[in-house]
């Protein structure tokens, strides 16, 4: 593995490990690493759409903020619950068309996982 | 980011809808016409327009119509809201996160038995116990109390982690 990707998988690891948006000048102080050499490397991170940059200012001053976007492997942890993926989650309630305290699918996912995870 | 915002309609929406946006992505810079979108893929005109008003719906694509001054037809122009994807899941998950509060509620206000056949019979509350003097409704067998703390436990944790989740910015 090349230094470079090392670099941005030191850098990702650190904003995933952060979950707020980090000022782009702040990471470089963080990491310990010449700020040129993590500037390159978040251009080529927000390139391939990993991160996203900002600016915002805060007290008078403009600042770049970086924060990591959600890879499809975060977002396939979607169907855990089975309610995220079901059709007809806009019609369920208590006391509508469909019922979570009737929910057989919800049942057997909740009785299921507490089991396991007990 | 292409393939996985495919994936993603692929997940909650089905295959169908994942090949319509699949085509609005390579041409994502201009608006499509239904009638070509049907063309590349080889479907019917009626099944694409389906899915896109299914699509536009959770605010995923949008449209522009246009009359033909002559015909007084209306043409539309669908154009894709790749962003508004991560929103729906957001908004979904919000969803989710009060249907297991009402189901936590339920779980902590009710006693619950369960059949002793072993059969996988449905648990009932001690109400439907009590109607049917403590003997299963499905199968006849006697009824035993069922602890449900676990699953107390179990969605009280689900609920911390999905509030955890949503009430972060990234």
């Amino acid at each position: 593995m090349s230094r470079s990707v090392l670099l941005e998988e030191q850098i990702l690891s650190l904003l995933r490990k952060m979950r707020t948006p980090i000022p782009q000048s702040q990471i470089a102080k963080m990491l310990n690493i010449d700020s040129r050499l993590v500037s390159r490397a978040l251009a080529r991170l927000a390139r391939s759409g990993k991160i996203r940059r900002n600016y915002v200012t805060l007290n008078g001053k403009r600042l770049l903020v970086v924060y990591p976007v959600k890879t499809v492997e975060e977002y396939a942890d979607i169907p855990y619950i089975p309610c995220l993926l079901c059709p007809n989650l806009n019609k369920c309630g208590i006391g509508q068309e469909f019922d979570p305290t009737k929910c057989e699918k919800l049942t057997h996912w909740l009785i299921h996982n507490s089991e396991r995870g007990s | 980011m292409p393939e996985n915002v495919i994936k993603l309609v692929q997940m909650l929406f089905g295959e169908t809808h994942a090949k319509v946006v699949k085509v609005m992505l390579e041409d994502s810079n201009r608006e499509l016409r239904d009638e070509e979108i049907a063309r590349r893929l080889g479907m019917r005109i009626n099944d694409v327009r389906r899915v896109l008003y299914q699509l536009h719906n959770n605010q995923i694509v949008s449209y522009r119509k246009v009359m033909d001054p002559n015909t007084r037809w209306y043409t539309y122009f669908w154009k894709l809201n790749v962003n508004n994807i991560y929103a729906l899941i957001r908004r979904r998950k919000r969803r989710v996160l009060e249907i297991l509060k009402q189901r936590l509620e339920y779980e902590r206000a009710n006693t619950f038995f369960k059949c002793t056949s072993g059969k996988g019979c449905p648990v009932v509350t001690f109400d439907v116990a009590m109607e049917h003097y403590f003997r299963c409704p499905v199968c006849g067998a006697p009824l035993e109390q069922f602890d449900n703390s676990k699953i107390i436990r179990f969605l009280e944790k689900e609920i911390a982690k999905l509030e955890e989740e949503l009430s972060e910015n990234v």
